[in-house]
């Protein structure tokens, strides 16, 4: 037979706790924030790269006209 | 059985707004809009028009692609985010399209002559 281990997201937020605690490091948010976080900043990232575009068609428009 | 069919669904309610399949394609086209407008800028800067006008064009396309991904009804930031990221490509899509009509009436004129 197979066993499937399903481990519930607290224990692995208690275990990375416990790890940090021993190792000295501070885990400011829970996993589920962080990864939230950092692919919203990914749209973020996209729409700053829209805003440099954004500038260098206006620069371009200015320096080199029609 | 039964197990084999619970599992996708339970991946699914969990599935982030971030990872929406819409969302994930409009990130992808504007990404490749954004690259091809700015190849396209490099080329009309080194005087490369026909270069400019393809990459602009070629841009163009995915822009669209990025623009008609209807995200009008997702709540929350990821999808205020993308609605925000689909406003500013429509802006500076039009803005190529400037470039693009500009560059074709001077290519006209100048074949003319």
């Amino acid at each position: 037979s197979t066993t499937v281990n399903s481990t519930p997201e607290s224990q692995v937020e208690s275990l990375m706790n416990e790890v940090a605690d021993e190792h000295g490091l501070e885990v400011e948010q829970d996993l589920r924030t962080n990864i939230g976080d950092s692919a919203i900043g990914t749209t973020s990232v996209a729409n700053k790269e829209q805003d440099v575009l954004g500038d260098r068609l206006a620069a371009l428009r200015q320096s080199m006209g029609p | 059985q039964q197990q084999q069919h619970q599992q996708p669904a339970i991946r699914c309610s969990n599935m982030s707004d971030d990872n929406n399949p819409k969302i994930l394609s409009v990130k992808r086209f504007a990404k490749r809009a954004e690259k091809l407008f700015n190849n396209g800028i490099n080329h009309e800067m080194k005087d490369n028009r026909n270069q400019a006008l393809l990459e602009y064009k070629k841009g163009l396309r995915e822009a669209d692609e990025a623009i008609n991904i209807d995200c009008s009804e997702g709540t929350g930031k990821p999808w205020e985010s993308i609605r925000e990221l689909q406003t500013k490509l429509e802006k500076n899509k039009q803005a190529v399209v400037e470039r693009i009509r500009k560059h074709e009436v001077a290519g006209v004129i100048q074949a003319s002559k």
